[in-house]
C-alpha cells in the first residue's frame, strides 16, 4: 500500500517553476530518497507535502489523508526534519524535546528517544551552546517525538563531517528497521545509493528518473565510467570512436567516458593520447554511480 | 491542554533567562522605587507647612482655616501674604494658600476662589500640596452644598496625609513594569518567525491560535508576579498599603497586561523586521513611561502634549491602579479607565489578526 501518494504537483515562485507535475507514491516501509542538486525543488516538494507550503496544483495524500484538506491530522503522524532548524536559544535540550512532544497526542519515551541519540550528556545543555552535528540530532530527536508513521528528512547529513555522516546513516537505517517510512533529500548520490530502496532523481522542479538505485544504474547499459582531464590536440569527437564507449560527457577539459569494457577503452584512450601528444591527468576509473545517472540525463554533475 | 501548559511554562522560562526582559521590567521599576522612595518617600510623610493667608476673614473663610488646621499632615502657619510668599521664597513654607477678600461672597454668587503658591521647582512638594489642598476644598465644597457632614472633612485629610510620594509612585511603576513586560511581545514574536522557530512549528499539529494565547499567557503571568513582588516591596520597605480589593487590583494588572500585549501584536503585525519592529517598540515605551504619568503628573504638562497624554492606554492603567491603591476605589469609579483599556485591546487584537503573517 502506497504511504504516500503525489500526483502532477506544480509550484512556480514567478518564473521559477520549483516544482512541475512531479508524481510519485512511497510504499509503506520504504526509505524513499529525493537525488538532485541545488535548486531541484527537493525542499519545495517536501514542505508541500508535509503541509508546510501550499501547491499551485495537484494531490498529495498522505497516510491516506488530504494534506490541503486536513493538514493538522497529516502533521500528528509525520516526523519532520527541516533542511534548517532553528530552535528557542533560551531552552534547553531536554525543554525542547518535552515542548515538543507536549505538541503531539502520540507520545515516546523520551528517555529512550534521547540515547538512542546520544543526546544524553546534552540534556541540560542550552540549545545555543550545541554543536553542528548535536543540532542535527536535535533536529532528529524532534521529527520522532511522537513516534511517527513517515519520517521527511531534508537533507540530513549536508554540512556533517564523514564521521557524522556515517552516524546519521546508521540512525537511518535503524529506524527503517522499525517499520517506519523515510522520505529523504540530498545530493550525495553515496547517501542515496547506500540509504534508500528507491531514488527519484529531480532536477529543475521534474522528476526525470525513478527506480531503485541498482536499476537506476542499470538502465545506463554501462557498468564503469573513466573520469580525466585532457590537454589540447585532440578533438573531442575522436573520443566518441573508442572502443566499448557507450556515450562521452565532455564538460570543459573535464570528460567522462561510459563503457562496458574498461579495459578496451582505456587502451584506446592511451593509445589516442600518445598519437596526438595530448597530456591526461586526474584519470580515474569507477564503477557506474548514481552520479553517472544524472550527468547521463542532465550532462551536468550533481555537485558543481 | 498538557502540551498548551508546557508551551505557557517554556515560554515562562525563556522569558526568565532573558535578561533584557528583565531589566527592562522589574528592574527599571524596582530601582526607580527604592530610588525615589528613599529620596522623596520618608520627607513626605513628615507634616509640611502651609502659610495660610486669611484676607476674607470671613464665617466661611475660617471654617476652611479650620479644617486645614485640624489636618495632620499640614503644619499651618497663619500670617500676612507679604510675610508668608517670603517664607516660601526662603523655604520656610512649602506651600501658601491665600482666601483673597471677597471669597464668601463669591461663594454666594456661585464660585469663588483660593490662591495656591508653590515652588516650581519642587514638584514632588507641588503635588503633594495639591492632593492635601484638593482633599480639604473638595470636602469644604460638599459640606457647603449639604451632601456631608464636618466629620468627613476630617477623614479626606487623613487619606490625603497618607499620600506620600511613594504611595503614588508605586502604583505607577506598576503600571510602568507592565508596559515593559508586555510592549514586546510582538518583536519577540517575528523573531522567531525571523529564524525560522514558526516554520518548524508550523510542521507540527500546533495552530497558531494556541501558539499566541501561550504568549499571551506567559506574559499576563510574569506580568502577575513581578506586580506582585513589587507591591509587596513597596509595602516591605515603605509600608505602601493596597486600599482596594486584591481582586480588582487583579483584575486591572490582567487588563492592563492585555490592552499592551495586543498593542505589541500591532507593532509586531506592521513591521517585518525583528529589529526595526524593537527600535519601533522603544520608541513608543519611552514617551509613554513618562508621560501617562508613572513617575509624576502630567496634568502640568503642556497643553499641546495633552492629547497625547490622553491617547496613551498606560495613562487609564496607571490612574484605575492609583485608584485601587491609594483611593481603595472600586471597578464603579475608574470605568472611563477600562472602557479605554478595553477599546484599545480589541481594536488592537481586530488590526493584528487581520494585518500579522505567519510567513
Ligand atoms: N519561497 C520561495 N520564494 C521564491 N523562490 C523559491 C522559494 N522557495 C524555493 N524557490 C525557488 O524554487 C527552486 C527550488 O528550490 P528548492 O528549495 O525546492 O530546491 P532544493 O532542491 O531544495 O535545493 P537545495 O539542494 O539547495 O536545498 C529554486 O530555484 C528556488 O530559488
Ligand atoms: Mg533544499
Amino acid at each position: 500500500m502506497a504511504i504516500i501518494e503525489v500526483a502532477g504537483l506544480c509550484k512556480s515562485y514567478g518564473k521559477v517553476k520549483a516544482a512541475h507535475e512531479v508524481t510519485f507514491n512511497v510504499e509503506d516501509g520504504e526509505v524513499f530518497g529525493i537525488l538532485g542538486p541545488n535548486g531541484a525543488g527537493k525542499t519545495t516538494t517536501l514542505e508541500i507535502i508535509e503541509g508546510l507550503r501550499t501547491a499551485d496544483s495537484g494531490s498529495v495524500r498522505v497516510c491516506d489523508i488530504d494534506v490541503l484538506k486536513e493538514k493538522r491530522a497529516v502533521q500528528e503522524l509525520i516526523g519532520v526534519q527541516l533542511q534548517s532548524t532553528t530552535l528557542f536559544d533560551e531552552l534547553t535540550v531536554m525543554e525542547t524535546i518535552h515542548l515538543f512532544q507536549g505538541l503531539f497526542s502520540k507520545k515516546v519515551n523520551l528517555t529512550s528517544l534521547v540515547t538512542k541519540l546520544a543526546l544524553t550528556d546534552k540534556q541540560k545543555s542550552p540549545v545555543k551552546e550545541l554543536s553542528g552535528g548535536q543540532k542535527q540530532r536535535l533536529a532528529l530527536a524532534l521529527a520522532l517525538v511522537n513516534d511517527p508513521k513517515v519520517l521527511f528528512l531534508d537533507e540530513p547529513t549536508t554540512g556533517l563531517d564523514p564521521q557524522a555522516r556515517r552516524s546519521v546513516w546508521e540512525l537511518v537505517q535503524e529506524i527503517r528497521s522499525n517499520g517506519k517510512t523515510i522520505v529523504l533529500t540530498t545530493h550525495y548520490m553515496e547517501e542515496a545509493e547506500s540509504l534508500c530502496d528507491r531514488v527519484a532523481v529531480m532536477d529543475h522542479g521534474k522528476i526525470i528518473a525513478m527506480d531503485t538505485p541498482r536499476q537506476l544504474i542499470k538502465n545506463l547499459g554501462f557498468d564503469n565510467t573513466i573520469e580525466f582531464s585532457i590537454g589540447d590536440g585532440l578533438d573531442v569527437r575522436e573520443l566518441e570512436k573508442l572502443p566499448s564507449v557507450k556515450s562521452v560527457h565532455n564538460k570543459e577539459k573535464e570528460h567522462h567516458l561510459f563503457t562496458q569494457d574498461p579495459q578496451a577503452t582505456l587502451l584506446g584512450l592511451m593509445r589516442l593520447a600518445q598519437e596526438r601528444s595530448a597530456a591526461i591527468s586526474d584519470l580515474r576509473v569507477h564503477t557506474a554511480s548514481l552520479e553517472d545517472v544524472f550527468i547521463s540525463l542532465t550532462g551536468r554533475r550533481l555537485r558543481e | 491542554m498538557k502540551g498548551f501548559w508546557r508551551l505557557v511554562h517554556c515560554q515562562m522560562l525563556m522569558l526568565w533567562r532573558n535578561k533584557e526582559y528583565l531589566v527592562a521590567s522589574f528592574g527599571i521599576a524596582f530601582v526607580s522605587m527604592v530610588l525615589f522612595g528613599y529620596l522623596f518617600g520618608v520627607e513626605g510623610s513628615s507634616p509640611f507647612s502651609l502659610g495660610l493667608v486669611d484676607e476674607d476673614r470671613s464665617t466661611t473663610s475660617s471654617t476652611l482655616v479650620e479644617a486645614l488646621k485640624i489636618s495632620s499632615s499640614l503644619d499651618v502657619q497663619q500670617g500676612e501674604r507679604e510675610n508668608e510668599l517670603e517664607g516660601l521664597r526662603s523655604g520656610k513654607r512649602r506651600v501658601v494658600m491665600v482666601i483673597p477678600s471677597g471669597f464668601e461672597d463669591g461663594l454666594a454668587r456661585g464660585g469663588s476662589r483660593i490662591d495656591v503658591y508653590f515652588d516650581q521647582g519642587n514638584m514632588v512638594a507641588a503635588t503633594q500640596a495639591r492632593a492635601v489642598i484638593q482633599a480639604i476644598v473638595d470636602g469644604l465644597n460638599r459640606q457647603l452644598t449639604g451632601a456631608l457632614d464636618p466629620i468627613t472633612i476630617k477623614e479626606e485629610g487623613i487619606t490625603a496625609k497618607r499620600l506620600r510620594v511613594i504611595d503614588s509612585l508605586t502604583p505607577g511603576l506598576v503600571g510602568m513594569m507592565i508596559m515593559w513586560a508586555n510592549m514586546f511581545v510582538g518583536v519577540r514574536l517575528i523573531s522567531w518567525r525571523e529564524r525560522g522557530i514558526l516554520k518548524r512549528l508550523g510542521v507540527t499539529p500546533l495552530r497558531p491560535f494556541n501558539l499566541i494565547s501561550s504568549q499571551i499567557v506567559a506574559h499576563v503571568i510574569l506580568s502577575f508576579l513581578q506586580a506582585a513582588l513589587l507591591v509587596a516591596i513597596g509595602w516591605l520597605l515603605f509600608k505602601v498599603s493596597v486600599q482596594g480589593s486584591y481582586l480588582t487590583l487583579s483584575f486591572m494588572i490582567a487588563l492592563g497586561s492585555l490592552c499592551i500585549l495586543s498593542l505589541g501584536y500591532i507593532i509586531g503585525s506592521f513591521i517585518k523586521k525583528s529589529e526595526s519592529a524593537n527600535a519601533v517598540a522603544m520608541l513608543i515605551s519611552f514617551p509613554m513611561m513618562f508621560l501617562s504619568g508613572s513617575y509624576f503628573p502630567t496634568d502640568s504638562a503642556p497643553s499641546f502634549i495633552q492629547p497625547l497624554v490622553k491617547l496613551m492606554p498606560l495613562t487609564y492603567l496607571n490612574h484605575a491602579l492609583r485608584e485601587i491603591i491609594n483611593n481603595g476605589s472600586a471597578l464603579s469609579s475608574f470605568r472611563t479607565d477600562i472602557f479605554v483599556l478595553l477599546a484599545w485591546t480589541l481594536g488592537s487584537l481586530v488590526l493584528s489578526i487581520r494585518i500579522f503573517r505567519w510567513q
